[in-house]
């Protein structure tokens, strides 16, 4: 593990990854799509995502930060009906995935992808969707083993979720 | 876009002896470069804060390598006998024994340190990052306006700015004439180097809402540092460990971006919450090296500011290279007459202030205001120090689509490690308005870059 990281940059990196992908996620019709107070929104998610990201920038290079902050900005702009403008939100959030290789030291790389797969299991696991489900699976395996912490003992969503915060939270002040 | 905007001849200015020519299209994207990356100075307004872009004056100031050498020499001159001064103050004290300052511009200050009596920081040295504040008076010469020895922001942003300016205007950026300025980041490295105790570097940002966020994260990502908060910290033994995912890992230095009085609650503010407890320990038996050493203030405070030429002259015997703008101390009743008498023609700066806060240009003031002042003048004489207004340069500035003149003062870096050096850039610092002497970030002030040719 890069000694540059800290359990709380650890969960800020997999936040990040998550709220990303909640924000690809953000069905372009939904009729709370631009709700800041819905969970599912692009600026619930978006917001989020900056903000993990802002307090990453030591870790997250310019370039890549400049992604998730266009993305915001673009939210930030949107009015109902703008359809193509939430094209170009997500236009930023698959750049900023495709830079992130790039600019991140694997082990960090590995903590964002955790989060952004956890969200794509998930969500194909709901949508009883097997084989994509599958797929995302093998993805959050190989960021386990990048980042040598296991694999947990189910493929329970639940018990997946728990499992992360038994990974990172060791407490060394105590 | 529209065609006229695309055809349209390039803006021709001089900046110092170099002509450069920029097209209206360039000049306008180098404002959305500093949004695209999101280059912030944070403003608090009404007690609530604020992520602004930092308004970027693009013209940059150059410095003919001749005028800039000379600078450098009474820079460095300075930064040593501040670093000297600093030893000296807390442990013998001869400077005062031996009445250079007199001990009231010591123990008065809020600056000064009673639990770092006796304190030696790794390598004997206070300040390795110095921001030195320096006005270019009408007549050219150069005067020292203020010396910061604590946490001087603002490295980071010509860092970037000279970014922005080459992506944008390639062509223009005449690269084999002036000083390449991204060696600061290694520069900065190689102080942290010199004094680490053992372990990593790290560092120390209050957080996400201090004005000068985006310096703390980009520094430390240019340097390949981790940027921490103080909750990733933790003193074992008298040592400080970083909370790594893989276990404690020992830090060597610390390069701090918070006061004195956050860093540690055992021994400081009680209730800070951003500090490490038990981390003045860990420093005081050298065990970790503090960038810049805590205790600092004394010597940055406004009202020991007029003593630093006397302090040139008595540790290095030398006559000081940089001047002082012309100051009053109303502490001497001599000076004291004379600040009463010219109040109206003065500015009068609170020593205990910082950042543009408590500067009162005495021509501003109504007549009640005057009275007041001077009552507090005479009731505690050592708060205050007054200074001839220094009308300083006009420089041309990038603002709302045209090219002004604005009133800029210049910050210089220097880097005390190994050996003491001189960032071949700066910080030149504009105010907004025209005529205005406010050139302070925290007060709505923007930047520009300092070429220094080579």
């Amino acid at each position: 593990m890069s000694p540059a990281l800290s359990p709380a940059k650890a969960d800020r990196l997999y936040w990040l990854g998550r709220y990303v992908q909640r924000g690809l996620g953000a069905a372009p019709g939904a009729p709370d799509l631009l709700d800041p107070t819905s969970p599912t929104s692009l600026p619930f998610n978006l917001t989020r995502a900056y903000e993990n990201g802002f307090l990453l920038r030591d870790l997250l290079d310019n370039d890549v930060f400049s992604y998730l902050r266009m993305a915001m900005t673009k939210t930030e702009t949107l009015k109902p009906g703008d359809y193509l403008v939430v094209r170009e939100v997500h236009d930023a959030l698959y750049a900023f995935w495709g830079i992130l290789e790039e600019a991140l030291f694997p082990e960090a790389e590995a903590l964002c992808r955790w989060g952004r797969f956890l969200e794509l299991w998930e969500a194909r696991t709901l949508a009883d969707q097997p084989t994509l489900a599958e797929a995302a699976w093998t993805q959050l395996v190989r960021c386990w083993e990048t980042l040598g912490v296991g694999v947990p003992a189910s493929q329970s969503v639940a018990e997946v979720e728990t499992w992360f915060s038994a990974s990172l939270g060791k407490d060394f002040s105590s | 876009m529209p065609t006229d905007t695309l055809s349209a001849p390039p803006r021709r200015f001089k900046a110092g002896s170099l002509p450069l020519a920029v097209t209206p299209q360039q000049l306008s994207q180098i404002g959305l470069y500093f949004d695209r990356f999101a280059i912030t100075f944070g403003l608090y307004k009404n007690a609530r804060y604020q992520d602004r872009i930092f308004p970027f004056g693009v013209i940059p100031r150059v410095f003919e390598a001749d005028e800039f050498r000379r600078l450098e020499d009474g820079l460095a001159q300075r930064v040593t006998a501040l670093n000297l001064f600093l030893a000296d103050l807390y442990g013998p004290k001869k400077v005062v024994k031996d009445g250079i300052v007199p001990p009231e511009f010591i123990h008065a200050s809020s600056g000064y340190l009673a639990a770092c009596e006796g304190v030696k920081p790794a390598k004997g040295i206070y300040s390795h990052i110095s921001g030195i504040d320096l006005v270019q008076a009408s007549s050219g010469k150069w005067l020292v306006l203020e010396d910061n020895l604590r946490v001087p922001s603002g490295a980071s942003y010509p860092l970037i700015g000279r970014q922005a300016f080459q992506s944008v205007c390639p062509p223009t950026f005449p690269r084999d004439k002036v000083a390449d300025n991204q060696d600061y980041p290694a520069l900065l490295l190689e102080t942290l180097n010199h004094v680490n105790t053992g372990g990593i570097n790290v560092l120390l940002s209050p957080g996400r809402y201090n004005s000068a966020f985006f310096e703390h994260a980009y520094l430390a990502e240019r340097m390949g540092i981790p940027l921490v908060f103080g909750d990733e910290l933790v003193c074992r033994d008298s040592k400080v460990y970083y909370k790594g995912l893989g276990g404690l890992l020992r830090v060597g230095a610390l390069y701090r971006r918070l006061s004195d009085e956050f860093l540690d609650p055992q021994v400081f503010d009680a209730e800070s919450l951003i500090g490490v407890p038990g981390l003045f320990d860990a420093y005081r038996q050298g065990n970790v090296a503090v960038l810049n050493a805590l205790g600092n203030g004394v010597a940055d405070d406004k009202g020991l500011y007029y003593f630093v030429p006397a302090l040139v002259k008595y540790y290095l015997g030398e006559e000081p290279l940089l001047e002082n703008a012309p100051t009053y101390l109303p502490h001497y009743p001599k000076d004291r007459a004379y600040v009463l008498e010219n109040l109206g023609k003065l500015v009068i700066k609170d020593v205990a202030e910082a950042g543009g806060y408590g500067v009162m240009f005495g021509s501003k003031l109504t007549r009640d205001q005057k009275e007041n002042l001077r009552n507090l003048i005479v009731k505690e004489p050592r708060r205050w120090i007054a200074q001839e207004v220094v009308d300083f340069r006009d420089l041309d500035v990038f603002q709302d689509g045209k090219i002004v003149p604005r009133k800029c003062d210049f910050r210089a870096y220097v880097l005390a490690g190994e050996s003491v050096k001189v960032w071949k850039c700066g910080l030149t610092r504009y105010a907004m308005e025209a005529g205005s002497m406010v050139v302070n970030s925290s007060q709505g002030g923007g930047f520009k870059d300092t070429w220094v040719l080579q």
